[in-house]
């Protein structure tokens, strides 16, 4: 089968399973959507009949299906709570979550390439070990202590940044440049330590490569010989997990979104999840695999624009 | 002496520590290269023959975790003096090296032509354009056909004996005084062995440079080199011309690598004689001859001491029962 083919036939596979499972995950979740909506005080009869009307007296099975049919025709339904179109709320909220995913991968990188490029300069040397020391603590570090930690130091001590709440592009790009900068650092403080990591052991691996001995036999200085020669073909497991991440914040950091009140994908899901809003969970979760299993493809893709030989192999087959 | 030798080597040494205690993969080593002449060295995998070699140009040193001593003269410059970005400058324009397998020794992710305009680029000042065109130009004199698509592709676009000829091409851009050949067909099919080493020598005569060939193989240095120097475990154990290395060697071991040849006037099926033994642990070395254990003509003697350089006119050997030479006198 071509590559391509093989792409899609592996998205659809994803994207049934996963929507599966979440239909039966939040069917199983203690709770009702209807009790929910009436309140505690509702009569078993209201519950009732408000649950015949969102047609939740039907068997799971069948509601899915159902759902399933409308969500291949791009409606993915009406929240039980609020009436609100599901896909409109997360168009709304998706580009907050977007500019966070892009700034904390921006962050990520441009600590994690100088830093990884430093480092194998002198392996085991002061650098390197700092450096790794650094990772390890903000690795072990969980991110909503970091963003408290860092509301802490911006905010609250030196009156820097806004604490929490968001600014859309519209009421002025510097400030909502701003209030985006804590939770990106949050999100790429942390992430950058793994990225560091890999392109570093990748590096090491490729620096022991006769073609960097070459290189250095040319009369290369270092800088150039770790730059031209070295990087490129040391950054694909940096670019998996790169597209890995992408792929999970592209619905939305849950956590950081709730710490700094952002109105992104991850606190739409939350609130569903917490409202036992089915419809909604559903249809968050399945833009999430789509965007997650399409950043990968991407990243797929990438790999041939980075390794001629990748391109090589597909084209043949 | 007729000239200063173009390479002068004395005393070299390269050694690494290891959990089991430092070992020298090199144990004072000395020649002398002229400008044009071709120099083999020749020993069995890690006797420290590419070690030596690269620690020479500096590719094996602090950076790799070895210590490296001894003194490197090119052109009468001492090497190991040089600022880094001299050693650099003197690397990339006088000396070309190409390594044992083009499968590893080019860049995958760089075309070609590029990476054969690099060194000019940087060493002698061409701009990209000028690069590109002599790039092709060297892949047309390395005997690459087609050689302006070629400059666009890709290494693993190409066989392996067309690599082995990029990376020529590579060794020669900067027209160097010295190009240094580390195994270079040992990873290739017989059949393009013999167009190699052929390229390579036109190449050297064409161009008046010196080589070093390092190779295992005596038959590949047999008549290609005019000199051969013979390593074993870390050290040069003999060093003669070609023609009298193969004619009558002074060094059992020596003896023993022209008896493990194959040749042609052997009847068929005739059994290669093989070295027995291993050679030496290098991290454990004894306080005498390092080939003793595997020696025909060993005494006590050879366990206890380690015999020192003999040199008999042009030659020298290390050894205490040398062939060929009556015991005590002359040959």
């Amino acid at each position: 089968m071509p590559w391509l083919a093989r792409q899609v036939v592996r998205l659809v596979v994803v994207l049934l399973c996963v929507t599966l499972l979440t239909f039966f995950i939040v069917n199983i979740l203690p709770g009702d959507v209807a009790i929910v909506i009436l309140g505690t005080l509702a009569t078993p009869e209201d519950i009732a009949g408000l649950r015949a009307d969102l047609g939740l007296d039907r068997p799971m099975l069948v509601r899915y299906v159902d759902w399933l049919g409308s969500a291949l025709s791009g409606d993915l339904g009406r929240s039980y709570r609020s009436g609100e179109p599901v896909a409109q709320a997360i168009l709304d909220r998706l580009p907050v979550s977007l500019q966070l995913m892009v700034m904390a991968q921006i962050i990520a990188l441009g600590i994690s390439i100088p830093v990884a490029l430093l480092s194998v300069r002198k392996p085991g040397g002061l650098f390197d070990r700092l450096s790794a020391s650094a990772a390890f603590g903000f690795l072990a570090m969980p991110n909503f202590m970091l963003g408290i930690v860092l509301i802490y130091l911006f905010s609250v001590t030196f009156d820097l940044l806004p604490a929490t709440g968001f600014t859309p592009m519209s009421e002025g790009l510097w400030d909502n440049f701003e209030s985006m900068i804590l939770p990106s650092l949050t999100l790429g403080l942390i992430e950058w330590t793994v990225l560091m990591r890999v392109l570093r052991s990748d590096l090491l691996t490729t620096l022991k490569e006769d073609f960097i001995l070459l290189a250095r036999a040319k009369g290369l200085p270092p800088w150039r010989v770790l730059l031209q020669h070295a990087l490129r073909p040391s950054s694909f497991t940096l670019i998996t997990i790169l597209g890995l991440n992408i792929g999970g914040l592209i619905g939305g950091a849950v956590i950081v979104e709730q710490i700094f009140a952002l109105p992104g994908v991850g606190r739409l899901l939350l609130g569903g999840i917490f409202n036992r809003d089915l419809i909604l969970v559903q249809g968050t979760v399945s833009f999430i695999a789509v965007g997650f299993v399409v950043i990968n493809f991407l990243v797929d893709m990438l790999y041939a624009v980075l390794d001629p030989r990748v391109r090589h192999v597909r084209f043949r087959s | 002496m007729p000239q200063e030798p173009l390479l002068s080597v004395r005393g070299a040494q390269v050694s690494f520590s290891t959990a089991r205690g430092p070992l020298r993969a090199v144990d004072g080593v000395s020649f002398d290269l002229r400008e044009g002449r071709t120099l083999g060295i020749v020993g069995e995998s890690g006797s420290g023959k590419s070690v030596l070699v690269r620690s020479l140009i500096g590719l094996v040193g602090a950076s790799s975790g070895a210590e490296v001593a001894g003194r490197v003269l090119f052109e009468g410059r001492d090497l190991r003096a040089l600022s880094p970005r001299e050693f650099r400058g003197v690397l990339g324009s006088e000396i070309g090296i190409v390594f044992q397998d083009p499968m590893t020794s080019l860049n995958p992710v760089m075309k070609i032509g590029r990476q054969i305009g690099e060194g000019l680029r940087l060493n002698r000042g061409l701009d990209a354009k000028a690069a590109a065109r002599r790039a092709v130009e060297l892949l047309g004199e390395v005997g690459i056909p087609e050689a302006e698509r070629r400059a666009m592709q890709y290494p693993h676009e190409l066989s392996g004996g067309m690599r082995q000829r990029v990376a020529i091409a590579i060794a020669i851009a900067c027209a160097p005084k010295l190009l240094i050949a580390d195994e270079p067909t040992t990873a290739l099919d017989v059949t393009v062995q013999r167009q190699i080493l052929d390229l390579l020598q036109g190449e050297q005569r064409q161009r008046g440079m010196a080589m070093i060939l390092i190779t295992h193989d005596l038959g590949v240095a047999a008549g290609r080199a005019d000199d051969i120097m013979v390593m074993y475990a870390g050290r040069a154990v003999e060093t003669a011309a070609t023609r009298d290395i193969f004619r009558s060697p002074r060094m059992p071991y020596t003896e023993a690598l022209l008896r493990s040849l194959p040749r042609l006037s052997d009847p068929t099926h005739t059994r290669l004689s093989a070295i027995p033994g291993r050679p030496p642990d290098l991290a454990r070395r004894s306080g005498g001859c390092a080939f003793a254990p595997r020696c025909l003509y060993r005494t006590e003697h050879c366990d206890d001491e380690q015999p020192m350089l003999t040199t008999d006119g042009a030659r020298g050997y290390t050894c205490f029962h040398p062939r060929g030479v009556a015991p005590g006198g002359q040959a």
